[in-house]
């Protein structure tokens, strides 16, 4: 139990109509790469958002690093959010250097993560002019800034070019030889066998399975039949 | 989160392009004093220090510069909601009270601002048109309507800070403003000659207009302004709060 980073209970949030979630639980241990799949609209998106404080679940229980919400300890968790909310006309820097005010960190890191993701040269350049593939790569060096223990990654492989790719695989394997945790939601399920610990699938707002990668293959065959399986049941090898 | 972690927040912030063209915008609007001080020279070449003060801080200026500070804080909120660096930040770990105090913050800028140029027409202008002396010049400046203008103006920002929060359409803020405010004056204006016959006191951008323009103290406008401020305080922070970020 105590090397449980999250732990979600039971937790269901409605939009109108849409039950977005339906009484999902899991439970993320420490050291693990967590891969959350789902087609687009499964629920991904609401379940870190409700992760991060940014919706109120109706009901359930959110806790992280055995705190629940509205006290999760965001001073420990690296965010990527699917859409970059950068502000576009300050320098990659300057938006850096905000996160550092947020999370009360010295700046002296920036020029180290800028490094790290191949954006020094373009660091004194405004966010609007530089590279949906850029743009990712800084999202990644606001979200290891105050070096967290935690990383909530949505739908980090969208708009990455096959060197992209190849970049966050080597970082996501680096900062989990570290010792991170991760929470990474995507569709991308080639990635996610290379990368992943841990899978779980929603669909429809429900969870449906956690198993170890290892356990998953074992189990359906494959990444993908575990995926197709949960989509479509009876119907896997239809659909590979 | 410190108050020392807020302020030097919102001044990244505030070196943002959009930002700096608004300023600009601004030294053009306050131009106006600048224009009517000019023009009073030419027609008046003596004139006391005191009244000289009181046609450089004239109505035009209330106008264009409540107007601004509204318009600036719906543009400013605006970009931080549209680009989704608000929810970003909150993501991150800003605490919304922490943005609500920084964006109270921020409103005093732009309001020193347009005091400091004020003050620097009515200074400049004195010296070198009217050879005013240092003290003629200081007994010049009354206190009482610099403040009235520095606390009408800060109530500007509270309005457009209000509007932002609750509503989160910069588009309709921009927009929504000069069709408020102009109006708004020009019946303050006609009910104040006995045009028409309605309660312009109570109106919230011609309240703030009154102080804005009044030379003396005034308490009635001053409590009708604190009692707005108050409502915009209290409904922006509970807009931002209860709201969850889609």
């Amino acid at each position: 139990m105590k090397n449980t980073i999250i732990d979600i209970q039971s937790i269901s949030k409605r939009f109108n109509k849409t039950l977005a979630l339906d009484n999902v639980s899991l439970r993320v241990n420490r050291g693990d790469v967590f891969c959350l799949l789902g087609p687009n609209g499964s629920g991904k998106t609401t379940m870190i958002n409700c992760m991060l404080e940014l919706l109120r679940a109706d009901k359930g229980l959110i806790k992280i690093f055995d705190k629940s919400t509205p006290d999760i300890p965001k001073q420990k968790i690296g965010v990527l959010l699917e859409e970059d909310g950068f502000f576009r006309d300050l320098s990659a820097e300057k938006n850096l250097k905000i996160a550092c005010r947020i999370k009360n960190v010295d700046y002296e890191v920036i020029p180290w993560l800028l490094e790290k993701v191949s954006l020094f040269g373009h660091r004194k350049k405004m966010v609007k002019k530089l590279s949906q593939g850029m743009r990712k790569r800084l999202a990644m060096a606001y979200s290891l800034i105050g070096d967290p223990d935690l990383l909530i990654w949505d739908e980090p492989y969208n708009s990455l070019d096959p060197t992209g790719f190849k970049f966050m695989r080597n970082l996501i394997a680096d900062l989990h030889q570290q010792g991170k945790t991760f929470f990474i939601s995507t569709h991308m399920l080639d990635e996610v066998k290379k990368t992943a610990t841990h899978i779980g699938l929603i669909h429809n707002g429900v969870f449906q399975e956690l198993n170890t990668v290892e356990q998953a293959i074992k189990k359906y065959g494959s990444v993908e039949a575990f995926y197709f399986n949960h989509m479509s049941p009876g119907h896997s090898n239809d659909m590979l | 989160m410190t108050f020392h972690q807020i302020l030097h927040i919102e001044f990244i912030k505030l070196f943002r392009r959009s930002n700096i063209l608004f300023f600009f915008l601004m030294i053009y609007v306050l131009n106006s004093p600048v224009y009517r001080a000019t023009a009073a020279v030419r027609e008046q070449p003596m004139m006391l220090s005191s009244a000289f003060f009181e046609i450089v801080t004239g109505s035009t200026l209330a106008i264009f510069g409540m107007l601004l500070l509204a318009i600036f804080m719906v543009n400013s909120i605006g970009n931080e909601f549209n680009e989704g660096s608000y929810r970003k930040s909150i993501a991150a770990g800003l605490k919304k009270s922490s943005f609500f105090y920084g964006k109270l913050f921020l409103i005093l800028i732009p309001t020193l601002l347009i005091i400091f140029w004020i003050l620097l027409t009515y200074s400049l202008l004195g010296i070198f048109a009217y050879d005013y002396s240092i003290s003629n010049l200081l007994q010049g400046i009354n206190i009482i309507k610099t403040l009235h203008v520095g606390i009408a103006l800060y109530y500007a920002g509270l309005l457009g800070l209000f509007f932002i929060s609750v509503f989160r359409n910069r588009t309709i803020g921009l927009v929504f403003f000069p069709f408020w405010f102009v109006p708004e004056f020009f019946l303050t204006v006609f009910s104040l000659t006995g045009r028409i016959n309605i309660p312009h006191d109570f109106l919230p951008g011609a309240a703030g207009w009154q102080l804005f323009t009044s030379n003396g103290f005034e308490p009635k406008y001053l409590a009708i302004v604190a009692l707005y401020s108050a409502i915009c305080i209290i409904a922006s922070f509970l807009a931002l709060r209860l709201r969850e970020e889609k």
